[in-house]
């Protein structure tokens, strides 16, 4: 299932700039409470009702700064198919819920935007995903350096205030 | 840590959590606030 829509929608997977507006059929994911660790998970509709699928989630998100690691962990009720930046690192089609932890992902992160899509297929009972992206990056150099700089010049007017108000001698 | 890494913490249909400075990695819960950006589709038929 799916196929047919994804040949249509080519680059949901791959493209940060890919229409996912609500005029082109997308709208928000809606959490819903499990009973079970991962408490909030997501869905579509925010319910979990069964038969609701395949369904499709992107998220785009920025990284300030140059990534060192990524390690994402991911919960799927049944199966899924999840790209970081166009590249599958999570291929599930056993059909059972499955958890996944610590998958590494770093080589596929990158300064600035990037993007994260999920095709998720239940195939019996409940359906959801849950998860998180833990990143490691060096910031900016642009910021520090500002405020190293705002620290300098505000250092430098304070010491000039201070020789003007000094008595000449 | 090295005070010039950051730790990015996003979970996946929550918020985009940017924990700079404070090496914490958030476990996947009730605890991170929800995220509603994330965009979706579905279901698909065909």
């Amino acid at each position: 299932m799916g196929l047919a829509w994804e040949a249509s929608h080519v680059g949901w997977n791959t493209l940060v700039g890919f229409d996912d507006s609500d005029a082109a059929g997308w709208t928000n994911a809606i959490s819903v409470v499990h009973p079970t660790e991962p408490f909030i998970r997501f869905w579509v509709d925010g319910t979990e009702t069964a038969g609701s699928s395949p369904a499709y989630f992107r998220k785009v998100f920025n990284i300030p700064g140059s990534p060192t690691g990524g390690f994402l962990d991911f919960v799927v009720d049944d199966d899924a198919k999840l790209y970081v930046n166009g590249h599958l690192v999570i291929d599930d089609s056993n059909s059972l819920a499955n958890f996944f932890t610590g998958v590494d992902v770093s080589q596929w992160l990158k300064s600035g935007v990037n993007l994260i899509a999920v095709k998720a297929q239940d195939q019996q009972g409940a359906q959801s995903i849950s998860g998180q992206l833990n990143v490691t990056f060096v910031p900016e150099p642009g910021s520090a350096t500002i405020a190293a700089a705002g620290l300098l010049a505000a250092a430098c007017i304070r010491q000039k205030r201070t020789r003007s108000r000094q008595p000449a001698a | 840590m090295n005070a010039r890494t950051a730790t990015l913490t996003s979970a996946l249909g929550f918020t985009l959590i940017f924990n700079q400075y404070a090496n914490a990695i958030v476990p996947f819960s009730e605890a991170i606030p929800v995220d509603t950006t994330w965009r979706a589709i579905g279901p698909v038929v065909t």
